[in-house]
């Protein structure tokens, strides 16, 4: 069959399949630990900490499809922010899995009022495009916040995802506190780009920094417009950062969530500009943001996610309480819009 | 030959990784045949030593295989990803499980990319020569490549009802109906760039649908919510207060001990909802949500989709998701997303074209600035309309 396995009932557990659309509660038992309730029947879902990018040997994979096979005949699934994610028949099951799993390396926590996951993308370790690297950011803030994945409780649920550049694959600008890897620097013209695509490539250019010069088979990159998003690197080989070493390094945003509760959908917006790369521990990054968690942890109230705290209390004084320092470049100067209609001849 | 200087201090660095409580992707990648030490070398260097990789074009996948390529081919070579669909609501079996390891096993580096951020897999590391061999062979142990290219990517939808009594609707059903209906926009590379359906049951929106969804679907219902009465009896009466305190808008009163939630004033936030261990849950009067535009790659950075239009079944956002693909392969540029075209061409246009009104439900706020173009056929139009709701002739 042509696209995804389905039905996806065929890779459900009957007490799932029957109980379709007949749940009717559920709780945490302890963090890590769900208690799903229908008329007759309940179910223990247990939920793990994921590596930082998702990443596992197949000796792994295969040690959870054993979990799987001994606790729930075959059946397990993952979730949406990267955490492996069992069934049990009891809770005495549900803990042993959990025992087995921590003895494996990989914690049982998550959900409620507590630290969920850590998401991230390839950053250096698979992909082209980063600025900085995700993986060893999210162990680093994974190793730092993991009292809060299992046992100290937070005002409310607390995501945290990096990404290695804005393309924001990691989940960047989702979570509550996200990191995006940056670029400074603009990009510079190589004799490769005769091989590349120039007209795709100046059209990929948000702010037509990019000009075609068609007879000399090249193109120009106008630095006084260029905003360094990196879309031109990634879509052409001829056009490269010189010293990524130097320039590029990560931004830390805050107040990314999903649900429709007030503040509603939001994406996260940039407090801490500019944080140098510095691997393995990034010590000032993981400082800022565990400085963060912690303000937004002494002064929230119950149930109150980052975004709606400091919506309440405004930006003025989350810099204040953090002891962040204000920088400029979190005010917003870039005016999208604007510079659209002026290429583009004005709008109604 | 011994390794470059890059390399050994690398390698010194990422033994920090392998400390601390948090799962260690060191430890894991040490156990497969990925190769290490070009990874190393990049966070010495501080510098990314992958580059611009693009696709490879394998007869039968005409939206192509992710490639890798290395600058260092002395220290690691080049590898290809293969992306892999699972079930929806991310089910899987120990079969499934197991099958994916063995050909990672056979083709890639023993390594595993246990859920993307689109919640696929991928198998890394898979050399360009044996793509092909790897894509007829997995196909048919029953699974199936994609996700990648100018076309839909994988549709992600949460759990839906069958671990969630908040779902509005069957929303992983919906994945695999949207498959059967439109998997030709999945397989083969038509738009200008890629596109993504988001599907969540309910608005607290766990697919993140209206964050990451050029289009998504959202459960969601009109009224009040739905009070499961022999649970709220036993709620204590300060419960109850907490309950009635929390909801933003102030639709909910305590009315002779009981909970009493005016329709009219709720937004569906599910605040209360959240609070109440199952006394309250999302309303009868269903309704499905279609979001627009939401994305957070892209030429103009990350935006939140916007509403477009209400169902009353969510099988009907099918026909104009059909309209809506229409309009943004007519009129999207090259490598637009459609948040980016419905920046350029506003929503008032977009609406338009794809055959709709606008109402209040598609703004979430409005214009302050006051240099408004009217038609004198526009003004007719207005002061009837305004004379038609408020009266006066």
């Amino acid at each position: 069959m042509e696209g995804p396995p389905r039905p996806f009932t065929d890779y459900m557990p009957d007490i799932l399949k029957r109980n379709m659309g007949r749940w009717k509660g559920h709780r945490m038992v302890e963090p890590g630990i769900m208690e799903h309730l229908s008329d007759s029947e309940k179910i223990y879902t247990v939920r793990a900490a994921s590596t930082s990018n998702a990443r596992y040997s197949t000796e792994t994979i295969r040690k959870f499809a054993d979990l799987a096979d001994r606790y729930f005949g075959g059946y397990m699934r993952f979730t949406g922010a990267f955490n492996p994610e069992f069934f049990a028949r009891t809770l005495e099951d549900a803990r042993r899995l959990k025992k087995e799993l921590e003895e494996m390396g990989f914690p049982v926590g998550g959900w409620g009022n507590h630290l969920w996951n850590i998401t991230s993308c390839a950053g250096y370790f698979h992909c082209a495009l980063a600025a900085t690297d995700a993986p060893s950011i999210a162990k680093s803030l994974g190793d730092a916040a993991f009292k809060y994945f299992n046992q100290e409780e937070l005002p409310a649920k607390l995501t945290l995802a990096v990404s290695g550049c804005p393309s924001a694959c990691g989940g960047g600008f989702l979570a509550d506190i996200s990191i995006v890897g940056i670029h400074t620097e603009i990009p510079i013209v190589t004799e490769n780009v005769k091989s590349c695509d120039l007209m795709g490539t100046a059209m990929i250019c948000p702010v037509g920094a990019i000009q075609l010069k068609q007879a000399e088979k090249t193109i120009e990159i106008r630095e006084n417009l260029c905003i360094g998003c990196g879309l031109c690197v990634g879509a052409c080989s001829g056009i490269i950062f010189k010293t990524p070493e130097k320039t590029d390094g990560h931004a830390i945003l805050v107040g990314g969530k999903a649900s429709s509760i007030p503040p509603g959908t939001q994406l996260g917006r940039v407090v801490v500009p500019f944080l140098p790369n510095d691997p393995p521990r990034y010590e000032l990054t993981v400082k800022a943001v565990m400085r963060i968690i912690e303000t937004w942890k002494r002064e929230a109230r119950k149930g109150e996610r980052l975004i709606a705290w400091i919506e309440r209390i405004g930006w003025e004084r989350f810099f204040e309480k953090t002891g962040l320092p204000f920088y400029q470049q979190s005010m917003d100067d870039l005016d999208l819009r604007s510079l659209m209609l002026l290429r583009e001849g004005g709008g109604k | 030959m011994a390794d470059p200087e890059e390399v050994v201090k690398g390698l010194e660095i990422i033994k920090e990784l392998k400390k601390g409580p948090w799962p260690s992707y060191i430890g894991e990648t040490e156990k497969t045949r990925y190769p290490l030490k070009l990874y190393a070398a990049s966070l010495y260097l501080k510098r990314d030593l992958w580059t611009t990789g693009g696709y490879v074009s394998v007869p039968g996948v005409p939206t192509g295989i992710l490639m890798r390529v290395t600058s260092r081919p002395d220290i690691g070579e080049s590898a290809n990803v293969v992306r892999i669909y699972l079930p929806s609501g991310n089910f899987v079996t120990s079969k499934m499980l197991r099958n994916i390891a063995d050909f990672a096993d056979k083709y890639g580096v023993s390594m595993v990319h246990a859920i993307t951020t689109s919640e696929d897999f991928e198998i890394p590391g898979i050399p360009k020569e044996r793509i092909r061999d790897f894509v007829s062979e997995f196909r048919a142990s029953g699974m199936e490549v994609g996700s990648t290219g100018d076309a839909f990517r994988n549709t992600t939808t949460c759990v839906g009802p069958a671990l969630c009594e908040y779902a509005l609707f069957n929303a992983p059903k919906l994945r695999d109906d949207f498959y059967d209906r439109f998997n030709d926009y999945a397989k083969y590379p038509t738009f200008p760039h890629k596109m993504k359906l988001k599907v969540s049951g309910c608005p607290l929106d766990c697919a993140r649908a209206t964050q990451k969804g050029d289009i998504a679907i959202v459960g969601s219902w009109e009224g009040a919510p739905r009070i499961v009465k022999e649970k709220i009896e036993n709620m204590p009466k300060e419960r109850k207060e907490e309950i009635a305190r929390s909801c933003p808008t102030g639709a909910i009163s305590i009315r002779k001990g009981q909970l009493d939630i005016d329709g009219g004033l709720c937004i569906q936030c599910m605040k209360c909802i959240v609070m109440s261990d199952g006394a309250l849950l999302p309303g009868e009067r269903k309704k499905y949500l279609l979001y627009v535009g939401g994305k957070l790659r892209g030429k103009k950075g990350p935006f939140t989709a916007k509403l477009v239009e209400k169902f009353d079944d969510p099988y009907q956002a099918f026909d104009l998701i059909d309209k809506i693909i229409e309009v943004y392969i007519e009129n999207a540029a090259r490598k637009e997303r459609l948040g980016d075209m419905l920046f350029r061409i506003g929503m008032k246009n977009f609406l338009h074209l794809i055959g709709k009104e606008e109402r209040a439900h598609n703004v979430k706020d409005l214009r302050t600035n006051i240099f408004i173009k009217v038609t004198d056929e526009e003004k007719e139009k207005m002061m009837k309309e305004l004379k038609k709701s408020i009266g006066g002739e």
